[in-house]
């Protein structure tokens, strides 16, 4: 028996000399899959999109060699009127309120879901599949059922209000600069959430039970082993989470543009709308990449920082 | 361990039972506009709106017949369930390999470039993107061949795939690679056969992620796909709406008929959000 | 091993594919021609046309017509992208506003040679709109259907708040609307949304239009300019803001731009509304969703006329088509009496549009089209109209909604037309 183990160690020991050699080699093959479809993909388009913005473009002439401007279009981008407020609404309104109330409503609900009576009840198939719903339906149509729910004479949420007494004639949520935001919001989280919500309850199952279990035998409340062992334990996701859906939510169009357009006026006139209005309306297409370069500019160097900021604490932990 | 009393059980019960139903109550707040979207798709036309809130009007199955026999829609769903599907395996089997990658070599060079790189991709607006890439997808013949739309949705995708899996690698102890290695196994054989069960959830997520994006997917598959047999759902959907009229009751019903295949696929994975690593498969 | 399977089974698909691709584009050029047309109506808008478009196939067994649909929005950026690579539809159908633009930048086929081979329906000068088609003097589109709006209203409730005829002039309508609004009932719904593509924008340019002003007008030198006064200005805004500060209209109207809205289409059926207005399909879709009648009038007129824009579709093709020939022969086909006899739309010929039989709901068209006027006015400006849309549609719903005063508004658009105007010339 020993024997045969000590032939087999020797023998793997054998075999991995034999592979340390191309050892360093293997990061770089296990990447070059993923990375040879996103060069494909990615790598003319965006030299393109870069090049586009230091050109002047009709989008009736994209396919045709164009005049180079040099920095105009984004002189014109930033000193333009509006600019301001958009990445206002961009930054504020629409990424850091809708990130912040996801993730914390995003862990609390996992956190719910994951509680062993679904298990024990045998409701977590329910619980799982429900909690996907608002997910699968296609943003045109969750827009219009919202808009419709919110709509003031036929919309369910001001039908109830007025049953039971809250308002006296429904509100126009999306008509109103008071509201209009709130509705957004409201539709852009219901959407997005569920997706944030699996990924957490998938990340809560990488938490041995026995951990959570010793501490609550040792006297522990659930409050404290969520904030002492499974938050510290959740960290890595909830980072990568955040980022990744600040980025996306950032660049996002269709709920502003499907809700209301950019209106009343431009009161929820967000930077994607107005690459959009700019490249699609105006057909200035040069204009349209040179704010979509600007968007990227300000993406990337917050996830540099992020990453950066991350990184760090990450070494300090050892 | 000492025996609960009966005061204790029914505390317990309580306690049990407020979770599930406040947890269901969530859930039903959540589903709702979905429920009403359902509620709407089989109300005749003219009855889609009413002035008080009422959950059952007249039912009518018009709608789906209209969808189902009269119109091309049915085909929609066939394109976007095969291109959709094929991205997404690609998507995950591809993002798993690069994210393990990453995630268990920490120190090779030009590590932190790459993955700065991968998030880059993630920095463009697609609608610039579309117009070389037409280019790039003409010159390759593949206008109007749903290989294009698979090629476009697994490189969408792979970006946020591989950081997920990245953060979700991150949280799987080392140990079992370390065993599996002294016994042998590649690192392929390793990440399918080791890492894969494990790694379920994470997998789960990056897939549900990856299908319902390229599901719900409308400016590639507007662009690249031109006959009307080729289209995918959102194309189709967004043909409802006229610049005279909208069909707002085939709308509701094609929405139904497409969140329908998506919720059961899901109901099959969700399963699998349950992974085995709680259960003690680590032995320190 | 899974993966290699998947990526053999991919390889192998996409092999297929493309041979299957290849081999039948092969067997296709040697017996037959196929044209390919695309139109962007929704599907539930264009039986009739399909109707036309089998007849069409059955007949001519030797040119088979594929018929594709592709969103109007949509469309414009696809032919700029698909045309200069040399690919694209051979037979496109176009709106008027959209014909300089594309000709322009060379995305359509000049058309002269083909009209002066073979001329379409009752000769080209026969068709309404040609200016609009025209680059130089070269026409890059046939005029192929025309629309206009109207007022629609519901005449059991004008009659039930003992409202006489129908208003006659924009104060007239004012009064009237109030006296419409009770309970439930608005008196006039229009889109007031603030879209770049809202109707608001239409209705804007009729108040407007009526009162003899317009936004731009060339002198005689050529030069452009902003021809529209602030006091013209601030009192269109004032007028349709007067709906929401009588409460004459509902505030919810500042969110809905498509005049095919669920809100205004049913809204009339419902009695939401007495009156709203309608191009002539959505003026029919309104009609089946009513279980009462519906009737259409006269636009109100203003100090100097009664006036509407005349709008419609065309047809081009494209450049790159192999197969001019016949593709201009499908474009008479579709120009020609057979197809508007199930074609639901208003031809955009004067000869044929004379012989035909309008419903008597839609009387109020027939009252309309021979005044209406293209938006050439702005079409041949260094402007695009979009452009000008959007400023438009964007201010008023600012005032809609309170965010700025009327005066404001009127000097913020003028201003940024005159930027516009500059700019353009660059």
């Amino acid at each position: 028996m020993s024997a045969t183990v000590s032939e087999q160690g020797s023998a793997a020991g054998a075999a991995r000399k034999a592979s340390t050699s191309l050892h360093w080699l293997e990061p770089y093959a296990l990447i070059l899959p993923a990375m040879a479809v996103l060069a494909f993909f990615f790598a003319g388009p965006a030299i393109y999109s870069i090049a586009l913005s230091f050109q002047q473009v009709s989008l009736f002439d994209l396919g045709k060699p164009n005049a180079w401007v040099g920095f105009d279009n984004f002189v014109v981008v930033l000193s333009g009127a509006g600019l301001g407020a958009a990445f206002f609404n961009t930054a504020v309104m629409q990424t850091f309120v809708t990130v912040l109330l996801r993730l914390v409503f995003g862990l609390a609900l996992a956190i719910l879901l994951n509680a062993d009576v679904f298990r024990r009840w045998h409701l977590g198939w329910l619980v799982r599949s429900l909690v996907l719903v608002p997910f699968v339906i296609p943003p045109v149509v969750a827009v219009a059922a919202w808009k419709w729910l919110l709509d003031p004479r036929y919309g369910a949420v001001n039908q109830l209000l007025i049953s039971v007494g809250a308002i006296e004639r429904g509100i126009p949520f999306l008509s109103r600069t008071s509201t209009v935001w709130g509705a957004v919001e409201t539709m852009l989280i219901w959407r997005e959430l569920p997706f944030v919500v699996i990924t957490f309850l998938a990340a809560l199952q990488s938490i041995p039970k026995e951990l959570k279990e010793s501490a609550r035998i040792d006297g522990a409340s659930e409050f404290q082993i969520h904030m002492r062992i499974v938050l510290p334990m959740l960290k890595p996701v909830i980072a990568v989470v955040a980022l990744l859906t600040t980025i996306w939510t950032f660049n996002n169009f269709v709920y502003v543009w499907l809700a209301t357009r950019g209106g009343p006026g431009d009161y929820t006139q967000v930077l994607a709308t107005k690459m959009y209005t700019v490249s699609f309306v105006d057909y200035r297409v040069g204009e349209g990449a040179a704010i979509g370069v600007l968007m990227s500019v300000i993406m990337f160097v917050f996830a540099l920082a992020y990453l950066t900021i991350l990184a760090r604490q990450n070494k300090g932990k050892g | 361990m000492a025996t609960l009393s009966t005061r204790q059980t029914r505390l317990h019960f309580a306690r049990d039972l407020a979770t599930v139903i406040f947890g269901l109550f969530i859930l039903l707040l959540l589903a709702f506009p979905f429920i009403w979207v359902v509620l709407i798709s089989f109300r005749p036309d003219r009855e889609i709106f009413t002035r008080t809130f009422r959950l059952i009007t007249s039912v009518t199955l018009d709608n789906y017949y209209a969808l189902l026999e009269n119109s091309p829609f049915p085909n929609y769903l066939v394109n976007s369930a095969i291109v959709c599907s094929i991205s997404t395996v690609a998507a995950v089997i591809i993002s798993l390999v690069a994210a393990y990658g990453f995630s268990r070599n920490r120190s090779f060079k030009g590590r932190g470039v790459l993955l700065m790189l991968v998030i880059c991709t993630q920095l463009f607006p697609f609608v610039i993107l579309i117009t070389p890439l037409y280019s790039l997808f003409l010159h390759l013949g593949l206008i109007d061949n749903p290989v294009s739309l698979v090629i476009s949705y697994t490189a969408m995708n792979l970006p946020f795939a591989i950081y997920l899996l990245l953060g979700y690698l991150d949280t799987i102890p080392q140990d079992l690679d370390e065993a599996a290695k002294l016994d042998g196994a590649s690192t392929l054989q390793i990440i399918f056969k080791v890492i894969l069960p494990i790694a379920w959830p994470g997998l789960v997520t990056v897939a549900v992620n990856a299908f319902v994006s390229a599901w719900d997917e409308f400016l590639f598959a507007l662009t690249l796909m031109t006959s009307d047999e080729k289209k995918t759902v959102p194309v189709g959907l967004a043909g409802f709406f006229g610049e005279y009229t909208t069909q707002w009751n085939l709308v509701m019903t094609a929405s139904v008929i497409t969140t329908l295949p998506t919720l059961i696929l899901f109901m099959f994975l969700q399963r699998k959000l349950v992974s085995d690593l709680a259960a003690g498969a680590v032995k320190r | 091993m899974i993966k290699m399977r998947i990526a053999s089974t991919m390889l192998a698909a996409s092999v297929a594919t493309l041979s299957t691709l290849m081999l039948s584009d092969n067997a296709l050029s040697q017996e037959k021609i196929e044209l390919v047309f695309r139109q962007f109506d929704p599907p539930t808008e264009i039986a009739g046309l399909i109707a036309a478009v089998d007849a069409w196939n059955s007949s001519h067994p030797n040119v088979q017509v594929k018929l594709q649909t592709m969103t109007g929005g949509d469309t414009l950026a696809q032919l700029a992208r698909e045309v200069p690579a040399g690919a694209g539809p051979d037979v496109q159908q176009l709106a008027f506003v959209w014909t300089r633009d594309l000709a322009k930048s060379k995305l359509l086929l000049d058309l002269d040679p083909l009209i002066k081979s073979a001329a379409p329906g009752a000769g080209i000068n026969d068709f309404l709109a040609v200016d609009l088609a025209k680059l130089d003097g070269k026409v890059f589109g046939v005029p192929w259907t025309a629309d206009t709006f109207s007022m629609a209203y519901r005449p059991d409730l004008l009659q039930a708040a003992g409202i006489e005829g129908f208003p006659d002039n924009w104060q007239a309508l004012a009064d009237v609307a109030k006296k419409l609004t009770s309970g439930d009932q608005y008196g006039f719904c229009f889109p007031a949304g603030s879209s770049p593509d809202s109707g608001m924008w239409i209705l804007a340019n009729y108040y407007l239009w009526s009162n003899g002003a317009t936004l731009v007008n060339q002198d005689g030198s050529g030069k452009w300019t902003v021809s529209v006064t602030p006091e013209q200005l601030t009192q269109t805004i004032d007028y349709f803001n007067k709906f929401f500060v009588d409460a004459t209209a509902p505030e919810n109207l500042i969110t809905v731009n498509a005049w095919g809205d669920p809100e205004l289409v049913g809204g009339l059926g419902r009695g939401d509304c007495a009156i709203t207005f309608f191009p002539p399909q959505t003026f029919r879709a309104a009609g089946k969703q009513s279980e009462k009648p519906l009737l259409t009038a006269p636009i109100p007129q203003g100090s100097a006329k009664r006036v509407s824009h005349l709008g419609g579709r065309a047809l081009g093709i494209n450049p790159n088509s192999k197969h001019q020939k016949e593709a201009w022969e499908f474009v008479q086909y579709l120009t020609g009496p057979e197809t508007f006899k199930t074609y639901n739309q208003y031809p955009a010929q004067k000869s044929l549009l004379s012989k035909l039989e309008f419903p008597a709901a839609e009387q109020g068209y027939v009252a309309m089209l021979p005044v209406a006027q293209t938006f050439e006015r702005y079409i041949s400006s260094p402007i695009p109209v979009s452009s000008m849309t959007a400023l438009i549609n964007r201010e008023f719903g600012a005032v809609f909604s309170g965010q700025r005063e009327p005066e404001e508004a009127a000097s913020i658009i003028i201003k940024e037309l005159n930027d516009l105007l500059a700019r353009g010339k660059g």
